[in-house]
């Protein structure tokens, strides 16, 4: 079963050496040294923190 | 902040290099901004001891139960399965009994119901027969060993005829060991008003040796012929036994061997 | 509440007139319109199979403790029924819902609008051409009889590669982001997109094209199956979770580094869970203690998303009486945390001789896959549908009627079911016990069941109504804007005429 070979070693190389490569990109693009700034990402200036949204349910309307 | 700090100090003053004006010596601090506590809060302690006992416990469970990683290991104990501690003077003709009734339950209880009392036309009670009863359970293990086939007559009174509805060799069903048939066998001895003795797994060897390889069904009448004990006798003396063995075509006695060496 | 005056208060609040200011709210309002008809399309099919899978769902639920109903049409047995109710909840709402939440999440976290959405567009027609011949085929007689993976395999090439296509999309999105980092919800959608074509094909392979044998069958179906939960819906209903709390109640996470440590532990525990549904199976003993220790490890990404959402949510919780995302949302991450944890126990070899083969494990599935995945899909509906249509959402009280028709129906099913389910297995381990006794004892949890489904049916029925008149408002002029940042909570009433 050479097609069954083949992914199965490909799997099993092809995983963890995503896995790694991804982690050394995140490592070395900062991803988790300016950890403060990924946790400020869903903000902007538009919807910034401390405004809530979606705030639709109240007793003024049906 | 632009001008250098020395500049406004005494020249030659005998200081570590303070400054004296405090707004000043405090702007860094405060043009600092409280820091975000959210949005890194740091690792707690507790998290991270919790991770390590999850850890360790990973570790000892993959070392006490993975069978020594081995292919061809399919309990997680590498000794067997511990046998379950029996307190106090245990029961063994209660455990037989307890073995029995599961195997009858899931294999003999389609047909003859789970109280033993059977199924009209397709197969006869077990409970009050004397077929059950007698003392000798010999005909018993043949049935189960070979199936039956054939009217039979229960109790001198009750015909059943179960022509087209054999019942079929059962012994691989119900495990496939002496014991099983055994327990099954005392279970269904001792059970539903039943008075008759237990069966021993030595007695079941002797007579399924006895009875040889068999394909067909065996018939009430056949049954009846035999001799009681069913012919196997444990105090065959070696020479008889070899003498019964010579008797035998040959490739029943090489199916008998293979029978043997399993 | 006058509405004069709120439109005063809320016009001290905004700079002006949004209309007139088209630049404010350029980027989102471009980003949204980009995502408008992909997302909104994905989103409607998946509600429609949503529907379908319901009514299957109610039939199978019937038939378990009414064997004989409908039992004069040949095509609607037991195992035709659960296996399209299975196939389209799955395949057809819960993954389209979830590509259309990944799509404008991941376009709004990079900031950019989705490029050539006409793409996307295609896919989903594709994908549910693919799923509808698979849904027929199932009903013809072709189902594989592979749990998870029944749509035959002439109709799974078409399913495969719409979804590669979308894979391939949202990797094209993320290289073109303005942002250089990353949220967490991005890792976990990145990864998800990524793992759910290579389960998918791995498993087609394998089984369907060039069937394995023997127990290794049983193996690779229980890694495949168990995995489309942790690997393919699990990162997409938490990526929703982490971005709807903060972003609506408008408080960054609680630790950041938590995130990271549930997303890394995730991707390194998650996949290897499957084969403890194989406990007592004649598989090879370390193959299941490493699952089985793989599954107690899930505890730290589980904990770890617990804690922090948790105390993102600490303080707010009053916020859950006005957001309905937030409702939908926390429902969701609360029972991510609960189905987590009956599954670590479910994992285990002496709970699993109980609850194993009884209804234990059904209700443990609902819990996770409805009480978790469909309620934040949901949350996340309520929130992105107002956007891309920039409507808002006609009616409250039809939200209420979705939301507790819900959960109360979930919680009916999942409670009651998981007890019966445990006495259920204690009983069939009983040898003393006839078979039939068992199924007897069953029986009014299984009509307690039904009642549950009439409930969760009631509330999708007021949802797909809602979204329906929604859509129709699409086809009035543009009058309002959407107003969502609020911190007072108070709207006027758009629905006047």
């Amino acid at each position: 079963m050479p097609v069954i070979s083949l992914i199965l070693l490909g799997s099993v190389l092809l995983l963890p050496a995503a896995a790694l490569l991804s982690l050394r990109w995140a490592t070395r693009s900062g991803q988790f040294t300016l950890i403060n700034r990924a946790a400020l990402l869903p903000f902007d200036d538009e919807e910034p923190i401390g405004q809530a949204t979606d705030q639709i349910l109240g007793d003024n309307r049906r | 902040m632009n001008q250098p700090l020395h500049s406004h100090r005494p020249l030659g003053a005998l200081d570590q290099g303070e400054i004296n004006d405090v707004t000043e010596l405090h702007a860094a601090v405060i043009r600092e901004k409280p820091e975000p506590r959210e949005g890194f809060e740091p690792l707690s302690l507790w998290i991270v001891a919790g991770i390590a006992v999850l850890l360790f416990w990973g570790g000892s469970y993959l070392t006490a139960y993975s069978g020594r990683f081995e292919a061809g290991e399919f309990s997680e104990f590498q000794h067997g399965r511990p046998l379950p501690v029996t307190e106090g003077p245990a029961d063994p003709l209660a455990a037989l009994k307890r073995e029995g009734m599961i195997a009858y339950n899931g294999v003999c209880a389609a047909c003859h119901n789970e109280d033993g009392a059977g199924k009209t036309g397709v197969a006869p009670q077990l409970a009050n027969s004397d077929w059950v009863n007698a003392g000798d359970a010999s005909r018993l293990v043949r049935i189960v060993l070979h199936g039956l086939n054939g009217p039979i007559k229960i109790n001198a009174t009750t015909e059943f005829n179960m022509v087209g509805a054999a019942m079929p060799a059962q012994y691989d069903g119900i495990g496939g060991t002496d014991a099983k048939l055994a327990a099954v066998l005392t279970y269904i001895r001792t059970s539903w008003g039943n008075t008759a003795k237990g069966v021993t797994a030595d007695e079941v060897k002797a007579i399924r040796l006895a009875a040889g390889v068999r394909t067909e069904a065996w018939t009430p009448v056949e049954l009846m012929a035999l001799p009681v004990g069913g012919g196997a006798s444990t105090a065959l003396s070696s020479d008889q036994l070899k003498e019964k063995l010579k008797a035998l075509p040959a490739d029943q006695l090489q199916s008998l061997l293979k029978e043997l060496s399993k | 509440m006058n509405s004069t005056t709120t439109s005063k208060a809320l016009k001290a609040l905004l700079p002006g007139d949004l209309s007139n200011e088209p630049g404010r709210r350029a980027q989102l309002a471009e980003i949204d319109a980009s995502c408008r008809l992909p997302v909104l399309f994905f989103f409607l099919s998946g509600l429609l199979w949503l529907l379908v899978g319901t009514l299957f769902a109610l039939l199978a639920s019937i038939k378990l403790h009414t064997p004989g109903f409908l039992d004069g049409q040949e095509w609607l047995t037991f195992g035709t029924v659960r296996t399209v109710h299975l196939n389209t909840v799955v395949y057809g709402f819960a993954s389209q819902t979830a590509i259309a939440v990944a799509i404008w999440l991941m376009c709004r976290l990079c900031r950019v609008p989705l490029v050539a959405s006409g793409v996307i567009t295609v896919a989903n027609l594709f994908y549910n051409i693919g799923l509808t011949i698979g849904i027929i085929g199932i009903f013809a007689g072709d189902s594989t009889g592979i749990e998870w993976l029944e749509i035959p395999k002439y109709a799974t090439p078409i399913i495969f590669v719409s979804f590669a296509l979308i894979a391939v999309w949202m990797i094209i999105i993320f290289r073109l982001r303005t942002e250089r980092h990353l949220y967490v919800s991005q890792w976990y959608l990145l990864a998800a997109v990524l793992w759910f074509p290579w389960i998918y094909g791995t498993a087609q392979v394998m089984l369907l094209v060039e069937p394995v044998r023997g127990v290794v069958q049983a193996a690779i179906n229980w890694w495949f199956a168990h995995n489309v939960l942790g690997l393919w819906f699990t990162p997409i209903g938490l990526a929703a979770i982490y971005y709807f709390i903060p972003k609506v109640i408008g408080r960054p996470i609680h630790s950041y580094y938590l995130s990271v440590l549930g997303f890394w532990s995730l991707a390194l525990f998650y996949n290897w869970n499957g084969m403890h549904h194989l406990v007592g199976g004649p598989m090879p003993a370390w193959m299941i203690t490493v699952s089985i220790v793989a599954s107690v490890m899930m505890l730290i990404p589980v904990l770890a998303v617990a804690i922090n959402h948790h105390f993102t949510l600490v303080g707010h919780f009053g916020k859950l009486k006005h957001s309905p995302t937030l409702r939908f949302i926390v429902f969701g991450a609360v029972s991510y945390t609960l189905t987590s944890l009956q599954g670590v126990l479910s994992a285990l070899r002496s709970f699993s001789e109980v609850s194993h083969f009884t209804h234990h494990t059904v209700a443990h599935a609902h819990l996770g896959m409805y009480a978790f995945f469909g309620m934040v899909m949901f949350g996340s509906m309520y929130y992105i549908l107002p956007r891309i249509t920039q409507r808002e959402w006609p009616s409250n009280r039809l939200i209420s009627v979705h939301f507790w028709g819900s959960a109360l129906g979930i919680i009916l099913y999942v409670v009651p079911l998981s007890l019966a389910g445990l006495q259920q297995g204690r009983l069939m381990n009983n040898a003393a016990v006839k078979f039939l006794d068992v199924v007897q004892f069953t029986l009014p949890w299984l009509q307690l069941r039904t009642l549950a489904g009439c409930l969760l049916a009631l509330a999708h029925l007021a949802f797909v109504v809602h979204v329906g008149w929604l859509l129709v408002r699409m086809l009035e002029p543009y009058r309002k804007p959407v107003l969502n940042i609020l911190s007072g909570g108070e709207i006027p009433a758009t629905t006047e005429k």
